[in-house]
């Protein structure tokens, strides 16, 4: 059996289909989890924030016209749901050192290193630049992609996603030569 | 450097992409969308659609109040009208000197008095008397035809 696509998906929950909802879950919440432990300045409350996501989703979803591709959207209401939390729960910045983790027993010992070193390095960037990594580097999305996420052209991608990786390159080789 | 960077690039995004939700949250996220309350999406729309209609339908009667719009009058339309509106003199009352008081019947000729009594005249003066308060033109046809009755008596 073929796997559906995320469109096909969509539309069979618009059509009313009561599983499509939970495989729209299934598919994305990974990828919801991850971007949210990432833009939250608390990464604790990332389900939170993912259960939040996929309840607006739920209503959002209903009247979703395939102009983009779901996860676009999906992308795009993440962000907006961080940015939320994040005003709601001004605890710390996003370039400050690691959140205790002790109280969270779903991050498995190495993830927590990982969001922090990301956080590290995407914090050292503007807003754009941030998004730039986070949807082409870490994502995985393509560059047309990640244009209709940022809602911008594809040179815009490119030149923010060249800009980002010398800007990366010459802080990691200062560090290198402070240390 | 740039290899070094790269290579950390690399694995960080390695490690990323395999942090996973955990367990609990789809259920979670299950429970409460089944706690969401059932929305159709036609309802608010067809109250939407409905609330539009009426007060489409109500727009009409706010304006019309039964009367044409008034339409500007051509000056070619207006010389027309000038032309054949009647004068100002036959549109005039009469003075009231021209009115004049109620007259009363002239007296009767000797004449008269003799072939009414000899006749049995009997002349409907009803509406003379009504009528002569004003029209005062029917008294001088009533006098001109007695001269005239007068004359023929008297040649024949």
């Amino acid at each position: 059996m073929t796997e559906k696509s995320d469109a096909e998906l969509v539309r069979n929950f618009q059509s009313g289909d009561p599983d499509a909802f939970d495989a729209i879950v299934r598919r994305f919440q990974n990828r919801v989890y991850r971007l949210a432990c990432v833009w939250l300045k608390d990464a604790q409350h990332a389900d939170d924030a993912t259960q939040e996501v996929f309840l607006r989703a739920f209503r959002g979803l209903r009247r979703f016209g395939f102009k983009a591709a779901p996860f676009t959207w999906l992308y795009r209401t993440t962000r907006y749901v961080c940015n939320e939390f994040n005003r709601r729960r001004p605890m710390d910045t996003l370039d400050t050192e690691p959140s205790d983790t002790s109280d969270t027993p779903h991050h498995k010992a190495g993830e927590q290193d990982t969001v922090d070193r990301i956080r590290e390095i995407v914090s050292m960037l503007p807003a754009r630049q941030q998004e730039v990594v986070m949807l082409r580097v870490f994502e995985d999305l393509s560059v047309a992609e990640t244009a209709r996420a940022m809602r911008c052209r594809e040179g815009t991608v490119k030149a923010l996603l060249h800009k980002a990786k010398l800007r990366l390159r010459l802080d990691a080789e200062k560090v290198g030569l402070m240390s | 450097m740039s290899d070094e960077w790269d290579e950390e690039l690399v694995e960080l995004r390695r490690r990323y992409r395999r942090i996973e939700a955990p367990a609990y949250l789809a259920t979670r996220i299950r429970a409460e969308v089944a706690e969401q309350p059932l929305r159709r999406s036609w309802i608010p729309a067809t109250a939407a659609l409905a609330a539009a209609v009426a007060v489409l339908a109500m727009v009409p009667s706010l304006f019309d109040n039964g009367e044409k719009p008034i339409a500007p009058t051509s000056m070619t339309v207006l010389s027309l009208a000038a032309a054949s509106r009647p004068s100002i003199s036959s549109l005039s009352t009469p003075n009231l000197s021209r009115v004049g008081s109620p007259r009363l019947p002239p007296p009767p000729s000797l004449h008269e008095l003799r072939r009414n009594t000899s006749n049995d005249a009997s002349i409907d003066t009803s509406n003379d008397e009504s009528n002569d308060e004003f029209d005062t033109s029917f008294e001088y046809r009533r006098r001109d035809s007695d001269e005239h009755r007068e004359k023929n008596h008297a040649y024949g």
